[in-house]
């Protein structure tokens, strides 16, 4: 055993941190600079380098060394930096945390996590972006160390608490700049990134500035004096917003001037009530109370008062129900999800029927082989593939047989949305991950047209409770839970795990494990497979 | 008793560190500021004793709570010390530890540094990191410090119908001026209770 002191040169005996680097060497943070500790031949050797090196601060709180075997410091008051072991120098210091003190570092795939005293628990990310973690209630947290789990939930302890998060997987936007969001019927994320949103009869619209912090505007879109709810948004190929309402009609709203066009029964469209919107390259898909409309943008596509015109080839009244949901799928097939009719797609201009029995329609998606999935509300899903129908309910694991919304994601699986929470379906696999009320999703209460992904693959949900963001590239690997095993008893006695030798009457085995799910410890089953394998001779053999 | 301790603080500054190199103050200004939705409360004490060893880069500072004075009236004064600090149980507050950055005694100038240290308050240990101002000047070092002290870092409880007059941080300010001059400093020192030398000295 050696010990390391001043006596060493040892730059100060009051060390916070160290981590091995690859090179065999300990390095060590202080509170007067890093310290690399070698031995050769069974001496010691310390090399030293503080602030007048040029280490940005002496005090040198936390340490790690990343997936690329970069070593991040942590310091006091000066932020976090990388660097250089090999050429004793500072390489890189990310301008968003060069400031205040760090607590901890914890790297986690392409990210950083850091956790600062003043500032929360930020992420530091490959392409340089540094978001905050936002927790319910926008708490401040100052945490003294924080872990990522199996699952990829995010730990952090305080003086009085240990509290698992989401970390960036599921974050909760319920306000920004002290103005509520909440109560949100519809979601879009456009192509610039922003994401638009309607509580109510209002738009909204979520940006990020240039520092990366969320900003937001509302927009008036109705002058009635009883606004009707919007309901459901769509952006066209020129970056114009349209806004279906109940009762209303419809809205084309641009961004760039925040102007309001209105399309309502004066200009053609039957339709007061929109329960969807779509669209196809110049084409607009309306679907609503009365059936379906289409629309044509004709020419100036980019200006407010561009040439519209309707589809009067399309005969509406080939639909009189309810419909719900309008889907364009990759083969330019339009799907139609009706109230009492089922589901219909449109080929070569024939509108065909899939027989469902009178089930309702919510919501329509195409997973990555070309299968349609559909919700059904008390049903489940569904899926058409090859002119065959398949369901897919609560018996196969979905976790509400209402899902609400559906959506294929780019990752190739799919998000279930329902009342409580989400479930994450892989097609291939049937196998799901949920993710419900210990994350914070009970009663979210989400509409038909509540899910977006954007263009970096983030999933926006609308909710009753906020816009709930969704990381799909922070979800879990796993889809079992990590077990812990604590023992064998025989006749409630216990033994040695290692023993594998029992005789005739040693016949009652208890064995003690637990399933670790944080994210649903309740959902949790147990399946025990009890394996005799007949051996030569008297014995028998007994595999669990 | 008292006598014995004076001793002790020679026998120890010989046996740990030079007497030369110590720095002295008896009488350091420390005041606080409670400001919360119904009242606001001040207090200050001008009995700060303080020891700065330049060598060691290492530093003790010590308040006796009951020299806080100018509440806002006696009771109130009465309730911080037997109610919140139990000044009787906890009679002094402490801050001992060492400078982080590397400051020359000798030469004039201002400078920024780091005191790191242990605070004990209410018997309660907190290692804390405050940032000051020292001036040479003329072979003093002055100090201005300014920093907060979380109630519950220290278990200083609060009773809940008083809980919207007193603030759950305390702003802290602290003004001293140390010398070499040790004879005041020890002449002084006969007068008042203790520091734990032994620790500072282990630092």
């Amino acid at each position: 055993m050696y010990n390391i002191d001043h006596d060493d040169n040892l730059s100060d005996d009051y060390c916070y941190a160290m981590v091995l680097l690859p090179d065999g060497r300990i390095c060590v943070g202080t509170d007067e600079g890093i310290n690399f500790v070698e031995f050769a031949n069974g001496i010691k050797k310390v090399t030293s380098f503080g602030n007048s090196q040029g280490l940005p601060d002496d005090i040198v709180r936390s340490m790690v060394i990343d997936t690329q075997n970069r070593l991040w410091l942590g310091f006091q008051e000066k932020g976090i930096c990388i660097f250089d072991y090999t050429k004793n120098q500072i390489t890189f210091q990310p301008k968003d945390i060069s400031n205040g003190q760090i607590n901890s570092l914890l790297p986690a795939g392409d990210n950083l996590w850091v956790n600062t005293e003043e500032n929360g628990i930020l992420k530091y990310d490959k392409y340089g972006k540094c978001s905050t973690l936002l927790l319910e209630n926008n708490v401040q947290t100052r945490a003294i160390d924080i872990l990522t789990d199996l699952e990829n939930s995010l730990w952090f302890a305080e003086s009085i608490h240990l509290t698992r998060t989401t970390g960036d997987k599921i974050t909760a936007f319920t306000s920004i700049n002290n103005s509520k969001i909440g109560f949100i019927h519809c979601v879009l994320s456009d192509r610039k990134g922003g994401i638009w949103f309607c509580p109510d009869s209002q738009l909204g619209h979520m940006y990020q500035n240039e520092s990366g912090k969320w900003e937001i505007e509302h927009f008036k879109i109705m002058d009635s004096k009883q606004p009707a709810d919007i309901v459901t948004i769509y952006e066209d190929k020129y970056g114009f917003i349209w806004l279906g309402s109940l009762g209303e009609g419809v809205y084309r709203f641009n961004p760039l001037t925040g102007k309001t066009r209105s399309f309502n029964i004066k200009a053609n469209i039957e339709e007061s009530s929109i329960l969807s919107i779509t669209g196809d390259n110049d084409d607009i898909w309306i679907g609503g109370f009365n059936g379906v409309s289409k629309l044509h943008i004709d020419s100036d596509g980019y200006s407010d008062k561009a040439i519209i015109t309707k589809d009067t080839l399309f005969d509406t009244k080939m639909m009189k129900d309810y419909v719900y949901s309008i889907f364009i799928d990759s083969k330019k097939r339009i799907w139609f999800g009706t109230d009492e009719n089922g589901a219909y797609y449109l080929k070569d201009d024939q509108l065909i029927n899939l027989p469902l029995n009178h089930n309702s329609v919510h919501s329509f998606a195409e997973d990555q082989n070309g299968k349609i999935w559909f919700s059904m509300p008390d049903v489940g899903l569904g899926y058409f593939v090859n002119s065959n129908i398949n369901y897919f309910t609560a018996k196969d694991g979905l976790s509400d047989p209402s899902p609400v919304s559906l959506f294929a994601m780019k990752n190739g699986k799919l998000i279930v949305v329902h009342s409580n929470g989400f479930d994450i379906l892989d097609p291939n696999t049937l196998q799901i991950i949920y993710h419900s009320s210990e994350e914070n999703l009970a009663d979210i209460n989400c509409d038909l047209n509540s899910i977006s992904q954007s263009e970096d693959s983030t999933i926006w949900i609308g909710s009753e409770k906020g816009l709930i963001n969704y990381n799909p590239f922070s979800d879990l690997n796993i889809i079992e839970p990590a077990l812990s095993f604590s023992g064998i008893s025989v006749f409630s006695k216990n033994i040695e795990a290692s023993r594998t030798k029992f005789t005739h009457d040693e016949n009652n085995l208890r064995f003690e494990i637990n399933g670790l799910w944080y994210s649903d410890p309740q959902r949790v089953n147990y399946t025990f497979f009890l394996k005799v394998i007949p051996t030569s001779g008297k014995t028998q053999k007994t595999e669990v | 008793m008292r006598i014995a301790s004076f001793f002790l603080l020679l026998l120890i500054s010989t046996a740990y560190g030079q007497v030369d190199d110590l720095f002295y103050a008896n009488d350091g200004k420390i005041s606080f500021r409670s400001e919360s939705k119904q009242e606001l409360i001040n207090a200050s004490s001008n009995e700060m004793q303080g020891i700065i060893d330049e060598k060691k880069k290492t530093f003790v500072f010590k308040v006796m709570i009951r020299t806080f004075k100018g509440f806002n009236s006696e009771l109130q004064q009465e309730h911080f010390n037997e109610k919140f600090l139990e000044s009787e149980k906890f009679p002094e507050a402490t801050f001992l530890g060492k400078i982080i950055e590397d400051i020359n005694f000798e030469k004039d100038g201002t400078f920024e540094i780091r005191a790191k240290g242990k605070l004990w308050i209410h018997g309660v240990e907190k290692e804390r990191i405050i940032r000051s101002t020292v001036t040479i000047s003329n072979g003093a070092i002055n100090i201005q410090s300014h920093f907060t002290v979380a109630l519950s870092d220290h278990n200083i409880k609060v009773p809940k119908v008083v809980h919207e007059k007193v603030s759950s941080e305390i702003s802290v300010e602290i003004s001293t001026q140390l010398k070499k001059k040790r004879n005041q400093f020890f002449k002084n020192y006969r007068k008042r209770q203790p520091i734990d030398w032994a620790c500072f000295c282990n630092i």
